[in-house]
């Protein structure tokens, strides 16, 4: 299945894809938008708390990825359908998981970009006190789970319309209620049975364990199998056309 | 060669098309013609693999699109009647994201761009970003699109649509170019179009087949016989009862009249014979005037207007 001319396929789309994302004003605004917040809010407390490790700043980061995750996923399928080239690029030699695949693999590459922008941040901190590298690292690894799975459920919200604000508000919406029902404050509250479900499918815990520089493969599972359900539910939709 | 089995398509209960079956044989330029929502684009899109028959099948050269889509859309190139292409990029870029995506051979990228670059004309647009190309352009760049694999069957819907008169001639050429080495189906309402391009016309009503052949065998095939209009000079009811009484004549039926003393006859000959000389002896033997005298053969559109009823 992988051979290849397969892989060679997604990654044209992909190329095309990250390309369109750099090619338009939007991309750029939204990096310094995000690395403005970021840096602020974190500076904002690191010198009152006056501790050399970046926990704080990955305490942020899921609510601003809530905002920006949105952002790079809600053109992904809407824009396709609304501009009818969908049916141009459907109609290429591709499967539509490579459509998809394609996609979702830019929008991360987009996020990485991003995220690897902020590196001045612990080179900052390293530079002001002695920092411990393994929960930095960590974190940064588990953002890239978490953006990844968001990523993969804003897309999927994004091939169900073809308009690109809906596509970012309900998305905006639905990563909340992922992060947010694995929150602390609902699973103490929630009914006894549901708790244990609720903190295991919520995105926040499993952030949190890997950001404390615990990396349990149950979490990358977690992230893992979170984004090829939200995957293969786009190949789904997309499938549904015919 | 394309073989359309039996095909179906249901859309939330409507049958948008009927069973339908034809043959496009390899190398033919087949024009698709029918009003709108007659189902070309339906037929069209279920080729090209974008949608799924609800019944029957398409076969390409023995492959079916339900199960070999992928490989039949290696061998097709298409161009949708919006012609969607990604405004954002640049035309050589776009060009450029196809060839890869279709797999053309990397050492043969370049010089396939230049050949459909100058095939297309595009040559001055190549730097421009498609949001900025004209109607026709943005249509060139749809077809430099559909052949830069070198396909052997070539879709394209409406390709004529909203250009202008040197747009629709220069498009019309480069299909009919096309067409010397490819399989073209290619649809349109406009009927001088097909005269102009096709070796053989389906027309397409309600989801239905009505005709089939190419345009001088359907004009035929309706039945549609010659007509002659005639102008003459002079008192009506006499020469409408001297052509009367030519016997070669099957009816006459008053067309128009110019001024007190001008009349148009449109004259339909018994089959086969040719009147205009009989016509011409019975006005010079009265001493009226002939003013005009023409002969009409059923042209498409009367084919295309009986057709589709």
């Amino acid at each position: 299945m992988f051979s290849k001319i397969y892989l060679q396929k997604i990654y044209a789309l992909f190329k095309k894809e990250l390309f369109s994302y750099f090619n338009s004003p939007i991309a750029y605004i939204f990096i310094a938008v995000f690395l403005i917040v970021g840096n602020w809010l974190f500076f904002n407390s690191f010198f009152v708390i006056g501790q050399a490790n970046m926990r704080n700043y990955f305490i942020l980061l899921p609510w601003i990825f809530l905002f920006l995750t949105p952002a790079i996923t809600m053109r992904g399928w809407a824009e396709e359908k609304r501009s009818g080239t969908i049916e141009f690029l459907l109609t290429l030699p591709i499967t539509d998981w490579q459509a998809v695949l394609g996609k979702f693999l830019a929008a991360l590459a987009f996020l990485v970009v991003a995220l690897v922008l902020t590196a001045t941040l612990p080179v900052t901190v390293s530079y002001l006190g002695a920092v411990d590298v393994g929960p930095i690292i960590g974190s940064y690894l588990g953002a890239v789970l978490m953006g990844a799975a968001y990523l993969a459920l804003g897309l999927f919200i994004s091939s169900l319309t073809k308009n690109q604000i809906i596509a970012f508000i309900a998305a905006v919406a639905a990563c909340f209620l992922f992060f947010f029902i694995g929150n602390d404050f609902v699973i103490m509250t929630a009914p006894r049975v549901l708790a244990p479900l609720l903190q295991w499918l919520g995105l926040g815990a499993h952030f949190d364990n890997i950001a404390r520089g615990v990396i349990d493969t149950k979490d990358i599972i977690y992230y893992l199998s979170f984004i090829w359900l939200w995957l293969w539910l786009n190949k789904e939709i997309i499938a549904l056309r015919r | 060669m394309i073989k359309v089995d039996n095909l179906t398509k249901q859309i939330s209960g409507n049958k948008i098309l009927n069973s339908i079956s034809f043959e496009v044989r390899d190398g033919e330029i087949l024009g698709f013609l029918g009003p709108n929502g007659a189902g070309k684009t339906t037929t069209m899109k279920i080729i090209t693999g974008f949608w799924t028959p609800s019944a029957g099948n398409v076969y390409v050269n023995d492959l079916n699109v339900t199960a070999d889509s992928l490989a039949i859309r290696d061998r097709l190139g298409y161009l949708p009647e919006t012609v969607p292409l990604y405004d954002d990029m640049k035309v050589y870029e776009y060009l450029r994201f196809i060839a890869d995506i279709r797999n053309v051979p990397k050492e043969n990228i370049t010089s396939r761009l230049k050949q459909v670059i100058a095939d297309c004309g595009l040559e001055s647009v190549i730097t421009k970003p498609i949001e900025e190309l004209s109607k026709g352009y943005r249509q060139r760049t749809g077809l430099a699109q559909a052949i830069i694999h070198e396909p052997e069957i070539l879709i394209l819907d409406e390709p004529t649509t909203g250009l202008d008169p040197n747009q629709i001639v220069e498009i019309r050429n480069l299909i009919k170019k096309l067409g010397e080495r490819k399989t073209v189906i290619f649809s349109t309402h406009i009927l001088s179009e097909v005269q102009a391009t096709c070796d053989r016309v389906i027309i397409i009503n309600k989801g239905k087949i009505v005709g089939e052949g190419t345009p001088g065998e359907l004009a035929q095939r309706l039945g549609t016989q010659e007509m002659i209009y005639v102008k003459i000079k002079g008192p009506r009811e006499v020469i409408y009862g001297a052509l009367r009484a030519l016997e070669q004549i099957e009816e006459i039926l008053d067309k128009d009249a110019e001024s007190e003393e001008i009349f148009g006859f449109a004259i339909r000959p018994k089959a086969g014979l040719d009147i205009r000389e009989h016509i011409a002896d019975v006005v010079r033997q009265n001493n009226w005037s002939i003013l005009e005298l023409n002969r009409q053969t059923a042209s498409m559109e009367d084919v295309f207007r009986e057709l589709t009823k």
